[in-house]
């Protein structure tokens, strides 16, 4: 018996067990999930933070300039926290199920697809820019101090390894964004081909 | 598959929408996710968020289109944004669950063939892109071109197109594999 349809109805499949009950234990649960989402995004904004304060320390016991250090962590600091607004805005902004319904499957899946082309832009700006200068904020001063007591040599592991961990995650994104966006032109494709 | 049915105007609540589209689709709907996901874990996740998301989307029903179109458009979204989250990577591997729910090999030649079988249907499903996906899933339940036109927004003309696409894909694999198997 090798007729498709067949072999995929007959499939076993196991009950579904979501009854009512357990939908209303899944709505808490998502609320819950929901929280520790946005607590665990607190994570990256901490991170500057500390980035910054630990440059300043630094900058100020024997680093240059150390209100140019400080200015830095402080703008690193509000560029995080507003990055952390617009990406929860644009994470929260997904199609709710309702709408998916009343439009057809292209429609709710290029929504999709150009949410998460959105989102992985935004990224790069948001979360990876702050977290960057946020870096440099305390690698400059250890650098310049560095530099002075004639150690550059045995940080250079440790930049090495920063610089390509920065260039990775860009990387990433950056070919994370070509994929989502040949799919958007292949759907468009699609819409094209549909009208004709 | 009798789906096309619109839910009369005598307005069920919300919960009564979804039990009765759970009753009708369940089993459809677990074949979909199967369709998607290919570990078991996950699956049942994705079979859950799939049962709770159609929950929530029957506070909106308007009977504009039928309770099936409904289902399967909430559920094809759902399960293509799983897509879109997922990084797959070892998608060809299977874990230590999916080994022990493989049945004895006593069971004869015939189980063995039929497992096999859906398994190559599954793994050639799983390469396809979501929306190519939600054509092959809804041919295989027994749709015609304009309920998949319905729920996907493609044309007739498109939807027919890939059907024969997919008919003779399934053809060619099947006809050819199932001499060997």
């Amino acid at each position: 018996m090798t007729d498709p349809k067949t072999i995929w109805q007959n499939q076993p499949t196991e009950p579904s067990l979501m009854t009512l009950e357990k939908i209303r234990q899944k709505t808490q649960e998502l609320h819950a999930k929901t929280r520790r989402a946005l607590l665990g995004r607190m994570i990256t904004p901490m991170l500057v933070i500390g980035a910054g304060i630990f440059g300043y320390g630094i900058a100020q016991v024997n680093g240059p300039a150390p209100r140019v250090v400080l200015a830095f962590a402080i703008f690193a600091t509000v560029w995080s926290l507003a990055g952390q607004y617009f990406l929860n805005r644009g994470m929260w902004s997904a199609t709710f199920a309702g709408d998916a319904a009343s439009s057809t499957g292209l429609e709710s899946y290029r929504r999709e697809v150009e949410r998460r082309r959105y989102l992985s832009a935004r990224f790069l700006l948001w979360s990876l820019g702050p977290v960057v200068l946020a870096i440099a904020t305390f690698i400059v001063p250890i650098l310049s101090l560095g530099i002075r007591r004639g150690m550059v040599l045995n940080m250079t592991p440790f930049l090495t390894l920063l610089v390509v961990w920065i260039a990775s995650v860009f990387v990433i994104r950056m070919r994370d964004q070509r994929e989502l966006q040949r799919e958007i032109d292949e759907l468009n494709d699609i819409e094209r081909a549909n009208i004709s | 598959m009798g789906g096309t049915e619109s839910i009369s105007s005598g307005a069920p609540s919300h919960d009564d929408l979804f039990r009765d589209a759970a009753d009708k689709y369940g089993s459809s709907l677990e074949r979909l996710a199967s369709a998607y996901e290919a570990d078991p874990e996950k699956r049942r996740d994705l079979s859950q968020d799939i049962h709770f998301q159609l929950w929530r989307s029957f506070q909106r029903y308007d009977s504009r289109c039928s309770l099936r179109t409904w289902v399967y458009r909430v559920a094809h979204h759902v399960a293509a944004s799983h897509v879109l989250r997922e990084r797959r990577i070892f998608s060809n591997l299977v874990s230590l669950e999916e080994l022990e729910m493989l049945p004895d090999k006593d069971q004869g030649q015939f189980a063995a063939d039929q497992r096999r079988n859906l398994a190559r249907l599954s793994a050639l499903i799983q390469q396809l892109k979501p929306l190519d996906r939600q054509i092959i899933i809804s041919y295989l339940e027994d749709m015609d071109a304009v309920s998949i036109g319905e729920i996907t927004g493609l044309s007739p003309g498109n939807v027919a197109m890939k059907i024969h696409r997919i008919k003779n894909i399934l053809a060619r694999r099947f006809h050819e594999g199932g001499d060997q198997a």
